[in-house]
């Protein structure tokens, strides 16, 4: 079956779910904030989003100590958070930045599945970890309202050590 | 009971709308939601049509749908949604009751997305400007003067409510904002936006006569329905520069009536509009006196006019 989107398109956003994944779970780990939005959310959390009708996936499970960690493709069944980009073509416009998460969302190109605001929470996760991942002038683009995180160039270099050296979907 | 109780009014949300850069993308997501496996893709099969489906069959890979493609001439025997490129023309009756989807362009009647149009209301509306066609301004200025008609009638109309005229006024804006820039993929753009505001806001305060006898004359041949919309829009203006809805626009528009004329003349320049605007007035000076006393003299000069002979 051909797939959805072209081999650019889908190479580029495996990357981009990838590096994503890894940033949430180095940021959730490191960031102060991250932590405490965790640990606020219940118990065995989990959530995923991925790109319809066949894109990469890309989920995040809380543990045992409230800490997230990314699964690469596999996760629960039955995520508690579903956020499902409705094309490819949406997905590229939010991964290049054109668009923010939030607009995208009110744009109708990112469809919910589970509690509002668990939803609100990982958007806001999403805009903290992207404001680590990009330069601000792209970061800018890319969240609702730039916000400047206290020692957040040491925090920048720890997220990027984290998303290359973690092992991500392969930790046990 | 006081007035504000007393005020009552309904509003008919027209279909979903999905407009802009990468709206075409979210086709085949909508056609999921609403599990339509098989649709019908209605086409013609000419050159623009022909690059039209090529786009829809690259949006569909991957998803479960398999969209049948056809002409309206030829309807295929199974089809669980009916998927309309384009805006000309009706299909025909046979595609009734299906969910129907169109994608519109620039070039519009404005009646696409009007429930008063003959079984034909959508479930969504696509405007995507990567998919318009090679520009032709003519057909742009022309969907522009239709539109612009459509939403100063429903001006005049009792059923006006705060809910049209949000629509009404998004629509007069965006024709506003894409005069200067026509020739322009965002200029196009906005006519189109222009065009399904226009054709919602007359699904809820109805057709006016200048578009109803737009469409007459366009159907038996007579005029091009932008050509009746040019010539009857002056006197529609005039009435409308003593009426209520005008005193609303007055909030948003600086001296509405003199920057709509303005308008029209810009848009009639573009479109090549005027060529038959004497024998329009002429007609429609005679339908009204024909409904005043119908005279055997002035139906024969009606009849004489449209058969295209001055009277």
């Amino acid at each position: 079956m051909v797939k959805a989107g072209n081999w650019r398109t889908r190479l580029y956003l495996s990357i981009m779910f990838r590096v994503t994944g890894r940033a949430i779970q180095a940021a959730g780990r490191r960031d102060p904030e991250l932590r405490e939005i965790f640990a606020a959310l219940p118990p065995g959390f989990s959530f995923r989003l991925s790109v319809w009708p066949d894109g990469p996936e890309l989920n995040i499970e809380t543990d045992s100590s409230t800490l997230p960690r990314y699964g690469g493709s596999k996760g629960a069944s039955d995520p508690s958070l579903h956020m499902e980009i409705t094309s490819p073509a949406h997905a590229m416009a939010l991964f290049t930045f054109a668009e923010s998460t939030t607009m995208s969302a009110a744009r109708g190109r990112l469809v919910t599945r589970g509690d509002l605001s668990h939803a609100c929470t990982m958007v806001r996760v999403l805009d903290r970890v992207e404001t680590y991942l990009l330069p601000r002038p792209i970061a800018r683009r890319a969240v609702k309202r730039y916000e400047s995180p206290q020692k957040k160039h040491r925090m920048r270099l720890a997220v990027w050590l984290g998303i290359i050296f973690s092992r991500g979907g392969s930790r046990s | 009971m006081n007035n504000s109780l007393r005020y009552s009014f309904s509003f008919h949300p027209g279909p979903s709308l999905f407009s802009g850069y990468h709206a075409l993308a979210q086709l085949p997501y909508e056609l999921h939601r609403r599990g339509i496996r098989r649709p019908a893709v209605l086409y013609r099969k000419d050159r623009e049509g022909e690059r039209l489906v090529k786009g829809i069959r690259n949006l569909s890979f991957g998803s479960q749908c398999t969209p049948v493609y056809a002409s309206y001439q030829e309807p295929p025997p199974e089809y669980d949604g009916v998927i309309v490129l384009g805006s000309h023309g009706d299909p025909p009756g046979s595609f009734h009751g299906a969910p129907m989807f169109l994608i519109l362009t620039d070039f519009q009647t404005c009646r696409e997305v009007s429930r008063n149009a003959e079984g034909i209301f959508p479930e969504a509306v696509f405007l995507d400007p990567s998919y318009y066609a090679p520009f032709n301004t003519e057909h742009t200025a022309a969907t522009a003067v239709i539109a612009l008609t459509l939403l100063l009638e429903s001006l005049q109309d009792d059923r006006m409510n705060p809910l049209s005229f949000s629509w009404t006024y998004s629509g007069i804006d965006h024709i506003i904002g894409s005069a200067d820039c026509l020739k322009t993929l965002e200029g196009r753009h906005g006519v189109a936006n222009a065009a399904v505001s226009a054709g919602i806001t007359a699904s809820n305060t109805g057709f006016g006569a200048v578009s109803t006898l737009a469409e007459a004359l366009a159907v038996s041949g007579f005029a091009d329905r932008a050509e009746t919309c040019y010539a009857l829009l002056p006197y529609v203006l005039d009435k409308l520069a003593s009426q209520e809805g005008m005193e609303q626009l007055n909030q948003f528009i600086e001296h509405p009536v003199t920057r709509l004329q303005q308008l029209l003349e810009q848009l009639s320049q573009l479109g090549g509009l005027g060529t038959q605007k004497q024998q329009i007035i002429t007609l429609a000076g005679c339908t009204r006196s024909i409904a005043d006393s119908p005279q055997s003299e002035e139906i024969m000069q009606f009849l004489s006019i449209l058969q295209g002979v001055t009277p």
